[in-house]
């Protein structure tokens, strides 16, 4: 139990299990002899507050990776709900309870995709292109495609600059977020049952798993996470932009795979889908200070989620063998 | 050989499920009526021609997309191979190597296409992984070499060829449509090769069973399928003389919608290129008429959004009742 | 004449086991020849080795005189040999010819365009000349499971094969389709084809076969023309491993009912089942490959719902909606397919253990303790001494007598009152068979009830105290245990239950 997942050790193995740690020091390393501005405090704050919408997203993706689905749907959710969640307050509503609204809106939008996929019986990721299409559309179409700026200070301020304890409070939401998700998968039946799901759904159907259930909820909470997500979002660009996250779901995708776990499901973990996220954040980061054309993030991105899925399929062989 | 009541109980089932599927067909027949009605822009017959021009794109990456469904598996880098495509093969162009671009052109979608093929059959990848990785690549690459940068180039050759030109009132991109149907009906319909995608679509393990190179067919399968991006992308420059790295954002939705819509199962072994056709004019229909009613492109990809999803359900549930 | 086909001391082995042990197998021209053996005697390997599924360890495959080594069924095929196996792999999505002539289709100028004309007129020749009466143009998808069974056989002699394979042809077959089969046979003997007919079905065998052989744990014992057996002849042929001396035999007029079935079924797998099951015994299920042994046991647990009949659990009213259902009432399913049903392979002996129980030890918000959880891992670890060296050893790791005690530990964990096994000893090694076998024993003496499937005679002789057979979907009878011998069960399994045999 104390072990997240089975380990065997073929070559493959070995270097996807060291892929998230070796390549989030690699990229330090080597970020902080490449740029002057990387190496320093103020810029890892950034990183932390700018890769907290990643993050939430990334743990939400760990679940539904787990349970052998996907959303596709989350970038166009979080840049539909952060315009919401602007306009609400555009609209006069007070920020907490706008908050607790698009709150309410996500865990919806992900439970409507846990139960059209599985109530439905359709693959999850038709079920969440066609939400992300929705979604796309419908952030466009609330903001007649220009960004809603948000006035209200306490909400820019509360859910971006300001600290607890010292702490910035996207970082705080994020180490509650992954300490949360981290309990719920290691300590508690319900993500026990997750891992038993995503690794024989047969077998953990016949044990008396409510398998059905389980995954929706998975969807939910997933759509929890994204409602976080949007908030930190919109604080941050202090506005509700609809087009706001085209590489989020791609980015969570990734650090999840990055993070060591199958595609076929039953093998994720929290800790490792957090350095895969960092690792992205990182990057993302780095090659913005060395002026590093942006659009070719997406080429080294795809070729490291090749690298990473080759060396699953690889590895998931030598145990086969 | 089976009992005449047990007999009579599936053939209503059947007739229940195809008033299910057919649902889709009613509604939209209501609103090409409505349509009509409401606009006579929409019925007047150059708007026709302009609908006919319009799905030339759509079309092809349609058909595309309908070999890959009736294998049984999903191609999600369509938008961005056929961006890139364009956009190499305007650089190419702009370089002045002439009609070598368009070769240039197709080998840059075929590329991508192989790589699909063989990330799935070598690898193993589930396939929406393995385009979400070539997607992701080729998005990048196309963003890079344009810098986010329209790249222009001056080849009224090319563009006569692809897109500009005209046949017997025809705009060659509609031309390019129609032998691409042509093409595709007649491999999927008439060819051995079509008899053997549709079997191996039907149960991978039941074809492989029977002899069939079933690993062969899905590398065969997504390079056409790229080629076809290929061909798409220069068709997309070629019709506005300039390339941008996002010329085909999202046409994978809409090419899964049409597909989809014309009542091509998900999982494989059934469709047509005949009900991909149906799928692309709905399709195309609903956009001219909705872009004539002044509803924006962006309401029409919530419409696209909740058609994809009912259709699919629908489906589902009239498969179902089939099975019992 | 020569024969036409020659196994030749063909050996085949498989991790553990000696599937074939240097079989030889001769089928003349135009001959009916029925394979017949127990479950596990070797049959189907025999027959996937002719098929070219499986290469022989040792032997030779003779066709014509000619030596020949296949590397795939495609081979089989193209020297001759074609089979049609039990599980069907007609293409649900065409229609009837494009099934007959997969892979076979006719083209004209120079391939670009399938002969669709001669594709239909070929494939409905074949229909006819096999005298079944089908349009070519037919969607498979609205055929009946005998009418698909007769166009794999078509698509099967499509290439006018000299020796066609048919494993178990009539399982899915109704009486009148079986007629229709065996006209067919008929009409391809006389037309010179040989044919290896393996059945479970004795008054087949008589009606149709020329010769017979018979096979017991991989060995060849007979082979003879059919007029050579009887029906009780070929039973002892087929038995005769080693029975178990000590008996058991509680007599269960004294034992409270546990489980009760009346009528119940569920359409193509389980007719009109009446049983009662006692708190306390063994109740052995026997009875031959298909005859619905693993669906009755699924509609105990609650997997399957039944189509009619209905259930009662010490006396109450027993519906299960599901497992979980089922389980929480003290019913246990444990399943024969350990690897694809039963194990989470990838993860760890607790974490299969505790899988049903697990709500249980949510302590604190819904914190499950870890302490306890392992505790009560290793606690049925011991009880059912699982060789491992923590409960956090990946199952993966363990051997198949060791799996199959973990998935045996994560239902008795449960503490059921009925516990329905099913296959519980396969692929496990003998000393862990000895241990399972007294464990089940153990249980019933603890007032469990316990229904246990198995293929093997020899283990239902030894754990049971009653004996449940089945054949064809229904209960052809129940015997004391202490009375019955392999013969007698065997007679009972090969029992014909009536004319709908489907």
């Amino acid at each position: 139990m104390a072990q997240e997942t089975a380990r065997t050790h073929g070559l493959a193995q070995w270097v996807r299990d060291l892929l998230p740690y070796a390549g989030l020091v690699l990229l330090i390393v080597y970020f902080s002899f490449a740029s002057d501005f990387f190496f320093n405090l103020r810029n890892f704050e950034r990183l932390a507050t700018d890769s907290a919408t990643l993050i939430l997203v990334a743990l939400g993706m760990t679940l539904v990776i787990l349970v052998a689905e996907i959303d596709l749907s989350v970038g166009a959710v979080v840049a539909l709900l952060s315009v919401v969640v602007a306009q609400a307050m555009a609209a006069g509503i007070p920020w907490h309870l706008s908050v607790l609204l698009i709150l309410c809106l996500s865990v919806l939008i992900g439970a409507f995709n846990g139960v059209i996929t599985v109530i439905g019986q359709i693959p999850s990721f038709i079920v969440t292109l066609g939400t992300m299409a929705i979604a796309t559309g419908a952030a466009f179409v609330f903001t007649g495609s220009i960004s809603v700026p948000i006035a209200d200070d306490t909400f820019l301020d509360l859910f971006y600059s300001d600290t607890v304890w010292g702490i910035p409070v996207p970082l705080l939401i994020v180490i509650i977020a992954f300490a949360g998700s981290l309990l719920q998968l290691q300590r508690t039946a319900f993500g026990r049952e997750l891992f038993a799901i995503g690794t024989n759904i047969e077998a953990a159907r016949l044990s008396g798993v409510a398998v059905k259930r389980n995954k929706i909820a998975v969807f939910a909470i997933m759509g929890f996470l994204v409602g976080w997500a949007s908030v930190l979002s919109a604080s941050r660009l202090g506005s509700g932009a609809p087009g706001s996250s085209p590489a989020l779901t791609l980015d969570a995708i990734a650090a999840v795979i990055i993070g060591g776990a199958s595609l076929f499901g039953g093998k994720a973990s929290i800790l490792r889908a957090l350095l895969g996220a960092l690792l992205i954040a990182v990057l993302n980061n780095g090659m913005v200070l060395l002026n590093i054309n942006v659009d070719s993030q997406y080429i080294v991105k795809g070729l490291i989620i090749l690298l990473a899925v080759v060396l699953e399929r690889i590895a998931a062989r030598e145990v086969a063998r | 050989m089976t009992s005449p009541t047990a007999e009579l109980e599936r053939r209503a089932r059947l007739r229940r499920a195809m008033i299910a599927t057919s649902g889709i067909y009613i509604a939209f027949a209501v609103l090409v009526v409505a349509l009509a009605m409401i606009s006579p822009a929409f019925r007047s017959p150059d708007n026709l021609v302009n609908i006919g021009r319009q799905v030339a794109i759509l079309g092809i990456a349609s058909s595309a997309m309908t070999f890959v469904i009736i294998l049984g598996e999903i191609d999600l880098s369509v938008g961005a191979v056929a961006s890139v495509s364009g956009v190499i093969t305007a650089l190419a162009l702009s370089a002045g190597i002439g009609p070598l671009a368009i070769p240039v052109g197709l080998a840059v979608g075929a590329g991508f296409g192989l790589l699909n093929g063989l990330l799935i059959v070598y690898v193993a990848v589930p396939s929406f992984i393995a385009t979400l990785v070539s997607f992701f690549i080729a998005q990048g690459l196309a963003l890079t070499l344009t810098t986010g940068q329209t790249i222009l180039f001056a080849a009224d050759g090319f563009r006569l060829l692809f897109a500009t030109g005209s046949v017997l009132g025809f705009s060659s991109a509609f031309i390019w449509l129609v032998l691409v149907f042509g093409l595709m009906g007649w491999l999927l319909a008439r060819t051995r090769f079509g008899a053997h995608l549709y079997a191996i679509g039907g149960s991978q393990d039941n074809a492989r069973m029977l002899g069939l190179a079933v690993d062969r067919m899905k590398i065969v399968i997504f390079t056409l399928a790229g080629a076809l991006m290929g061909l798409v992308g220069m068709i997309l420059i070629a019709r506005i003389g300039n390339a941008r790295a996002d010329g085909a954002i999202g046409l994978e939705f809409d090419a899964i919608a049409a597909v989809v819509l014309g009542g091509t199962a998900l999982g494989g072994g059934y469709g047509s290129i005949l009900r991909t056709i149906v799928g692309v004019m709905l399709i195309g229909v609903m956009n001219n008429g909705l872009a004539i009613l002044n509803v924006d492109f962006n309401t029409q990809q919530i419409i696209k959004g909740v058609l994809v999803i009912a259709v699919v359900l629908v489906d589902r549930w009239a498969r179902n009742i089939k099975m019992n | 004449m020569t024969e036409s086909l020659e196994l030749h001391a063909v050996s085949k082995r498989f991790p553990g086991v000696l599937a074939l042990d240097g079989v030889s197998l001769r089928v003349l021209p135009g001959e009916v020849h029925a394979v017949m053996g127990e479950n596990g005697a070797g049959k189907s390997t025999l027959m996937k080795i002719a098929a070219g599924i499986h290469t022989p360890d040792s032997g030779s495959i003779v066709l014509d005189g000619q030596s020949l080594t296949f590397r795939g069924p495609h081979d089989a095929a193209l020297a001759g040999i074609s089979t049609v196996f039990q599980e069907l792999t007609v293409l649900e999505n065409r229609d009837v010819a494009h099934n007959v002539m997969v892979g076979r289709e006719p083209v004209r100028m120079g391939g670009l365009l399938v002969d669709r004309k001669s594709l239909y007129r070929q494939a409905q020749a074949v229909l006819d000349r096999l005298g079944i009466d089908l349009s070519a143009e037919t969607p498979v998808a609205s055929l009946s499971a005998g009418e698909r069974q007769m166009i794999e056989i078509a698509r099967a002699c499509a290439v006018n094969p000299k020796v066609l394979i048919l494993d178990e042809p009539t399982s899915s077959l109704g009486r009148e389709e079986e007629l229709v089969l065996f006209a067919l046979i008929d009409r391809l003997r006389g037309q010179g084809t040989s044919i290896i007919y393996i059945t479970h079905r004795m008054s087949e065998v008589f009606q149709l076969a020329d010769r017979i052989t018979v096979l017991r744990d991989g060995r060849r014992v007979a082979t003879g023309p059919t007029g050579d057996f009887s029906k009780d002849s070929l039973i002892k042929a087929m038995v005769g491993r080693d029975v178990p001396e000590r008996r058991h035999g509680v007599t269960v007029d004294n034992l409270p009912i546990a489980l009760e079935a009346a009528d119940l079924g569920r359409r193509g797998h389980v007719k009109n089942a009446t049983f009662t099951l006692h708190a306390g015994e063994v109740l052995g299920v026997a009875g031959l490959m298909g005859a619905g042994r693993t669906e009755l046991a699924r509609l105990l647990a609650g997997i399957d719902r039944p189509d009619h009949g209905h259930m009662r659990l010490f006396g109450e009213e027993f519906a299960p909606s599901g497992v979980k259902d089922a389980a929480a009432r003290g019913v246990a399913y444990v399943s024969e397919d350990r690897k694809q049903l039963g194990l989470l392979l990838s993860l760890t002996v607790a974490d299969n253990i505790a899988l049903p129980a697990l709500r249980r030890f949510s302590g604190l918000a819904g914190l499950l303790s870890f302490t306890k959880l392992r505790a009560f891992a290793r606690k049925w670890m011991e009880e059912l001494s699982v060789k491992a060296k923590t409960p956090d050893t990946v199952v993966n790791t363990l051997s198949g007598g060791n799996q199959q005690k973990v998935v045996l530990a994560k239902w008795l964990s449960t503490e059921p009152r009925v516990l329905l096994l099913d296959e519980p000893t396969r692929g496990v090694d003998v000393g862990a068979k000895a241990e399972i076998h007294q464990r089940i024993r153990n249980l019933a003496d603890s007032g469990v009830a316990v229904l246990a499937i198995s293929s093997e005679l020899p283990e239902i002789l030894a754990i049971s105290d009653r004996v449940l057979v089945m054949a064809q979907g229904r209960i052809a009878g129940i015997v004391n245990a202490e009375d019955a011998t392999e013969e007698s069960l065997l007679e009972l399994a090969f029992s014909e239950m009536g004319a709908d045999a489907a």
